[in-house]
């Protein structure tokens, strides 16, 4: 830390020393002062519930009397929202959670927070996108002017949506909608989950900078109401169902991941009696059909199978709490299928079926010693395609292995099917055998390893989703390495290798930089540049080329060949070298420009401190 | 003042089973990190007290969702960056009165004061963060940008250049000289 980093070190001590807050105990009567307006307003709640209910009563026997039998929006709106307060528990990122508390004080729906959006906005482009059978995409659909404002009001309820806090968009719900309005530079836009929430995210002018701004709200526009019949009423021979008795097995068909599990007795057990929770389900009497069914029985989030030789039964589990319970019965008629719905309080989230163990706790040993492993292989499928990486496995393998999500899923792996793209990683670590890391993209991910000649699977789930990651893949082999296989070897290099330089680019005055002439152990600090990331880095396009920031400037030379590099500390390389020097100079033939890039970005002082002195 | 992750997950899971000594010991080891991070976002010392005392009641309700061993230092930044931003927006209305404010003369004002000033005023909120995490907080690149969600190349080239500008501001108006 030089003297400058000092000082502000040391004002920012005595300021912060000055200004912190002390006192806990104003945290503690915050707590409580909280929990006495949260009381209060759930009072409120039911109050509210009663009139809702009221004027729904009230609404739908104006409706019937007027014999308008368009379905009107607050009638949708308000019915979408009732009976389901206990839903708060429903999985959400923990800011989310937080968000969702801290509002509760102050209730404000989206049309009050954003009066502009209390109608359909006009003059702003209207498109909606809904998910598209098992797939991941979205279907474009579009819409007369007439649909329209109905889509909105269905879809957003501004009236009924909720304000829950300012987050994050990381949600590993499923989007069912997502709509988008347009009006040039300016967009908002609307995902609804699965899982009841809603995110709006829009652009705002904050301070002078444009900011996205991310809002979650509480959003419930697809919600069947359970009665107080149990499953346990329905079906007691259920309840104390002989887990010895049946074969079990779980089907994930989570987005495009399908996985087929055999359950051991205790696995099957704890997910009959503590997962589904079987004697808490309520049974749901059969909707009329309409559009939302659709979308549930698009998406389930895991299959419970149980069955023996004389009876089969299965669970298709939602993420939203909803359950369709099928089994078959004999008739006259033959054998047929019944489907019943069941609702579970809470829902389902991928922690259900996953322990609390993360990656770090199970292999600590990999994760704190990143830098020291190896990058055997890397390659990845996406869409079809094949890729493979350079340097940049380890950001993959950093990235995707995200030691605060990556959680343990304690369930064998056997049998266990995977479709769709993928990364695969193989590492070693120091005496230790070769590990592989296959990366999906439903944020699942499995280690392969050997201990004691046993072959070991194991499952994690970290929620980073591959396909955001494509634009670091690349579809040939195009590493600085590969590309100039010549350049890497020492002795191809001279003596003395000028350094040339550096300053801030940023500045935008390269005539005045300093030049250093002085001779330098070639070889051996040639061979530590080449090695320090420039070996790694990936060939790129001009276009994709940003020049900024620090850069160190070099010369390679020999009787043949010239090669200068620029090698920027945010990762990008510019080498103008040509193959044949007098060639060159003769005018004969041009000296060629190549770009590469460095994800991980390139330590300057690292590399070069001991040849420059840095004044940064 | 370094915060060690390690021991902001101990804190966190003793407050979680209940223990009110590691909350209290929790609010203590991280309050003044927190507060520095606040007022990068609120650029108000009242605002970020408030900020901070919201910030570990949030917390204190959503001890159990809190999963152990995973990085508590960042769940708990987290949450400020969002309350501070909340309190921001709450404070719009009221004309923010900062004691310390950005003095025309800094002639009769504390060093000390004056560099925060500089570094609220001058650098943008990005700025601000990457250099309380890095020098308040005496995170490396790799913890500052592990904390922040950016590249570690961002988090340096963001530290260096926030200094730059700091050093060059101060230098102009003759603060510091090298």
């Amino acid at each position: 830390m030089n003297d400058f980093e000092n000082k502000v070190k040391e004002a920012l001590e005595k300021e912060i020393a000055k200004y912190s807050p002390d006192d806990v105990d104003a945290v503690r009567q915050a707590v409580s002062e909280e929990k006495n307006i949260n009381t209060k307003w759930n009072k409120i709640y039911v109050v509210a519930a009663c009139l809702t209910f009221i004027v729904l009563v009230g609404s739908i026997a104006g409706i019937l009397l007027k014999g308008n039998g368009n379905g009107s929006i607050t009638e949708n709106s308000t019915v979408s929202g009732a009976g389901h307060d206990d839903s708060q528990d429903v999985s959400q990122d923990e800011s989310q959670d937080v968000s969702q508390d801290e509002s509760e004080a102050e209730i404000i729906t989206l049309a009050e927070k954003h009066p502009e959006l209390a109608a359909l906005p006009e003059g702003y482009m209207f498109s909606c996108y809904t998910s598209k059978e098992l797939q991941m995409d979205y279907d474009i659909i579009q819409y007369n002017e007439k649909e329209m404002p109905e889509l909105y009001f269905n879809y957003i309820d501004p009236v009924g949506a909720m304000y829950l806090g300012i987050g994050n968009t990381d949600c590993s719900g499923l989007v069912y909608v997502e709509v988008t309005l347009e009006k040039g530079e300016h967009s908002y836009i609307f995902k609804i989950y699965k899982n009841e929430y809603m995110c709006l995210t829009y652009n705002a002018d904050i301070d002078g900078s444009v900011e996205m701004i991310t809002e979650w709200y509480k959003h419930s526009p697809f919600i069947w109401e359970p009665t107080e019949e149990l499953f346990s009423d329905k079906h007691p021979d259920m309840l104390g169902i002989s887990f010895k008795s049946y074969d079990f097995c779980i089907f994930t068909d989570y987005k495009r991941n399908y996985k087929l599990e055999v359950l051991t007795e205790k696995q099957a057990g704890y997910i009959w009696n503590s997962v589904i929770d079987v004697e808490n389900i309520r049974y749901i009497e059969e909707p009329d059909f309409d559009l939302y069914k659709i979308f549930l029985e698009m998406e389930p989030f895991y299959t419970f199978g149980c069955g023996n030789t004389s009876n089969s039964y299965n669970m298709c589990l939602y993420e939203s709490g909803y359950i369709s319970f099928n089994y078959i019965v004999t008739e006259e008629m033959g054998k047929i299928t019944v489907t019943e719905r069941y609702y579970k309080k809470g829902g389902f989230k991928t922690e259900d079926f996953i322990s609390d163990i993360t990656f770090v706790q199970k292999h600590g040993d990999i994760t704190d010693n990143i830098e020291s492993i190896i990058i055997d292989g890397a390659h990845a499928c996406i869409d079809g395609k094949a890729y493979v990486m350079g340097y940049n496995a380890i950001v993959f393998f950093n990235t995707l292995t995200d030691n605060m999500k990556a959680l343990y899923m304690d369930i064998p792996t056997e049998n266990t099917i995977y479709l769709g793209n993928y990364i695969e990683i193989i590492i070693t670590e120091k005496d230790k055998s070769t590990q592989t890391v296959h990366f999906y993209e439903t944020g699942f991910f499995t280690l392969n390893y050997q201990d004691n000649n046993k072959n070991n699977t194991e499952l994690y789930f970290s929620g980073v989703d591959i396909n955001t990651l494509t634009n670091y893949l690349t579809t040939d082999i195009n590493t600085f390495a590969e590309k100039h296989p010549d350049e890497m070897l020492e002795q191809t290099t001279n003596q003395d290798i000028p350094l040339i330089g550096i300053d801030d680019y940023s500045l935008g005055d390269r005539e005045k930089q300093e030049y250093f002439y002085e001779p330098y152990p070639s070889n051996q600090f040639y061979y530590d540049v080449m090695h320090s990331g420039v070996r790694d880095a990936i060939f790129c396009s001009q276009s994709d080329f940003m020049r900024e920031g620090y850069f160190v400037k070099f010369i390679a030379q020999d009787d043949n060949k010239y090669l200068e590099y620029v090698i920027y500390e945010n990762g990008y390389i510019e080498l103008m070298f040509t193959n044949d020097i007098r060639a060159c100079i003769a005018g004969m033939v041009d000296m060629e420009l190549e770009f590469y890039y460095n994800p991980v970005g390139f330590d300057l002082e690292d590399m070069f401190g001991k040849y420059i002195d840095f004044y940064y | 003042m370094k915060v060690d992750i390690k021991i902001v997950d101990n804190y966190l899971c003793g407050a979680k089973k209940g223990n009110e000594n590691d909350f209290n010991l929790l609010y203590s080891y991280t309050k003044d990190l927190l507060y520095a991070y606040a007022l990068t976002i609120v650029k108000d010392r009242f605002a970020a007290e408030d900020a901070v005392q919201e910030t570990f009641a949030k917390v204190y309700k959503n001890l159990g969702k809190y999963i152990p061993g995973t990085n508590g230092l960042a769940w708990l930044i987290h949450i400020a960056k969002n309350t501070a931003i909340d309190e921001k927006e709450k404070r719009k209305a009221v004309v923010i009165t900062d004691i310390g404010g950005f003095r025309a003369s800094h002639e009769n004002a504390v060093v000390s004061a004056v560099y925060l000033d500089y570094l609220l005023e001058k650098l943008t909120k990005q700025e601000r963060q990457t250099i309380i995490l890095r020098l308040y907080g005496e995170c490396t690149a790799k913890e500052t940008a592990v904390l922040l969600k950016i590249p570690v190349t961002t988090a340096e080239w963001r530290y260096k250049t926030a200094l730059k500008k700091l050093k060059s501001s101060l230098g102009k108006d003759g603060i510091y000289n090298e």
